[in-house]
């Protein structure tokens, strides 16, 4: 009874909802804008892919949410929802409190994310016990419950383990464990199988699906590999410096993409059986503090027209939950990404 | 969120032991740091030499061959002998025992001083270093206007006020301590602070007490603990330093600061009086320098093989 009133709600309310998202440096002229007012939602049981090259403002969107911007001077504004609980306006105690228990994360270096000068499982133990009003013992088995269902093999065995004597494959899934051990409802992954080897990195991806349908979670995945979007996620978000510019489901965006960048970012995958040399963007990415007037890709972008350098495009809504930052996506026509041969 | 984690039902197995081979339970790095250093016969002959030491001068009531202040006037400035190990004083006290009662007073006034900087720096240090901002500029300028003021003038002005002694020397070089201990507590913990796995606890729901706590105080620690293991010998030296001076131990007790400057009124009559004294304290000092190196490198060690 209480799943099917969960199940009501979830479809009501997005999992994570996040509403003008800007992450600002402040500066002794005018506010460095890194963020720039990011949109998006998630639905439970979907994921999300955040994508776009370097610096584009996709990890730190993530840390964003997740409020995780201490000790770094930088300013937040925006509403971020988890569920009904807007988490923004939290902080301290409240903010952990839902931090973790509600909304978690995995990061990049699983070599670097667990603390050397523990056990694995004393760790996982430790946030159990942060959330869960358990004995010792209840948060041990507690974790080595979650180990497994992260799919550490023999996890009596290595919770008692130090992180070093872990490959970087389970430290991740440790990592992995961390993060559900409280059944959260928003699990954001922070480029987490960018630091794995191939092989690794599609059984922690084939992990992540299936403890997502496990329990329900809302997924977002940051990543600036379009195989990791292609094969995990359901809808995508392209990011590009500090922007969305566009946004869709993932097979329309892999194959009809709208924003000139996008295609750029797809003709930039390189591909096995092909002899033609990968084709990268021109230019860099914009550095934030930028005095840029119209599109941000414009000076990069081979389909910009005096009208790009105008003014900066809205976000435009171009068919059902499809969104895209340019004013010419209807006059160009892309290709999408090549199929191989 | 329907499907629990808790469906698995293998859950009890016998801790310890898997399957009748015995578990690897893993090498904790504080272990392994242990290993590294034991490992570095130079750093534990020192610490075996300061390990006597101190015992000798636990023990100085039992193994002292004499009343450390007993006079004898029919024995003064006896060279070393067989009745004197060290030979006597000006006043015929035996140098020996002195030096064994002196070595409570100068280890203690180290030890009493380390412990003391490392209480008034050590965790102001790690929180700067974690908190950051104001909390990190607030304390940080107290340090600096602190050590502003040379260590010695700084000592000598605390005596002052509060009379010359051991206890207040020890007390004073503390005091002069504690912005060293804070620096080196603060670097550790601002670099413990930018690791991942502080972001991940954070992450998980983990707050700022049990975060500064639990995580960042175990990895920062250590190099506290090399930096303590360092001051000891500098604690021995500036004491040695005050109490040369006269502002330490008040006759007739005497620190070994204290001996080596009675001792410097006789360098042509008894030379021993005052090299005895003094290649002790550098002895001791050496020991305590030599065994704070070996930590140090047993510690960054254990960090590179460790990962």
């Amino acid at each position: 009874m209480t799943a099917g009133l969960e199940a009501e709600n979830a479809v009501r309310l997005p999992a994570l909802s996040v509403r003008d998202l800007r992450v600002l440096l402040p500066d002794s002229e005018r506010d460095i804008e890194l963020v720039r007012g990011v949109s998006f939602e998630v639905a439970a049981g979907e994921c999300l892919g955040l994508v776009g090259e370097s610096g584009a403002g996709k990890s730190l969107t993530g840390y964003a949410a997740m409020g995780l911007v201490e000790r770094s001077g930088l300013r937040l504004e925006g509403t971020v929802n988890v569920a009904d609980v807007c988490i923004s306006d939290l902080g301290g105690r409240r903010l952990s409190r839902i931090r973790g228990q509600r909304i978690s994360m995995i990061f990049q270096e699983p070599s670097v994310s667990l603390n050397p000068a523990f056990r694995v499982g004393s760790q996982i133990a430790e946030v159990v016990r942060v959330h869960r009003r358990t004995s010792r013992r209840e948060a041990w088995d507690r974790a080595i419950e979650a180990l497994r269902l992260a799919g550490v093999p023999n996890p009596e065995r290595r919770a008692r383990e130090y992180p070093h004597t872990l490959s970087g494959g389970l430290k991740q899934r440790a990592m992995i464990a961390m993060a559900i051990s409280c059944e959260p409802e928003v699990l954001i992954a922070d480029e987490a199988t960018t630091a794995l080897d191939v092989t690794v990195q599609a059984q922690i991806l084939d992990l992540l699906r299936e403890l997502q349908d496990r329990l329900g979670m809302a997924l977002v995945v940051i990543t600036h590999d379009f195989g990791v979007v292609a094969d995990i996620c359901d809808r995508v978000a392209v990011m590009y410096a500090g922007q969305i510019i566009e946004q869709g489901d993932v097979r329309d965006v892999l194959y009809r993409p709208q924003h000139p960048y996008t295609q750029g970012l797809l003709d930039a995958v390189p591909r096995a059986f092909e002899t033609a040399a990968v084709v990268g963007i021109a230019g860099t990415v914009p550095p934030p503090d930028a005095l840029l007037t119209g599109c941000r890709f414009a000076p990069r972008c081979p389909y910009a027209q005096d009208e790009c350098r105008v003014s900066e495009p809205e976000l435009m809504a171009t068919g059902r939950d499809a969104m895209v930052r340019c004013i010419r996506h209807s006059d160009i026509n892309l290709p999408g990404v090549r199929r191989a041969v | 969120m329907t499907a629990s984690i808790d469906s698995s039902p293998a859950r009890a197995q016998t801790p310890g032991r898997e399957n009748g081979e015995p578990v690897a339970r893993g090498v904790s790095p504080r272990r392994a740091m242990l290993r590294a250093f034991v490992g570095d016969r130079l750093a534990v002959v020192a610490l075996l030499v300061l390990i006597t030491m101190g015992a000798l001068a636990l023990l100085a009531p039992v193994v002292a061959p004499y009343d450390p202040n007993a006079q004898d006037f029919s024995q003064t400035l006896q060279s070393p002998s067989r009745e004197h190990w060290f030979g006597t004083d000006d006043l015929g006290r035996d140098l020996l025992s002195r030096m064994l009662f002196g070595a409570r007073l100068s280890l203690g006034a180290a030890l009493i001083a380390v412990t003391l900087g490392a209480a008034l720096g050590v965790l102001p240090g790690f929180l700067a270093g974690y908190r950051g901002g104001t909390v990190d500029i607030g304390l940080s300028r107290l340090t600096d206007a602190i050590m502003c003021i040379p260590g010695l003038i700084l000592s000598i002005s605390l005596i002052a006020v509060f009379g010359p002694g051991t206890l207040q020397v020890a007390i004073a070089v503390g005091v002069a301590f504690a912005p060293r201990f804070f620096r080196v507590a603060r670097g550790a913990a601002l670099s413990v602070a930018a690791e991942t796995y502080v972001k991940a606890v954070r992450a998980a729901g983990a707050g700022h007490t049990r975060t500064l706590l639990r995580h960042v105080v175990p990895n920062a620690s250590s190099a506290v603990i090399v930096q303590a293991s360092l001051m000891f010998g500098m604690g021995l030296l500036v004491e040695a330093g005050l109490s040369f001076l006269g502002f330490g131990a008040q006759p007739p007790a005497a620190s070994w600061g204290a001996l080596l400057r009675r001792g410097s009124g006789f360098m042509v009559e008894a030379r021993y009086l005052s090299v005895i004294p003094g290649l002790v304290i550098t002895i001791a000092v050496l020991a305590g320098n030599i065994a704070g190196d070996g930590l140090q490198r047993a510690v960054t060690n254990q960090r590179s093989s460790g990962r």
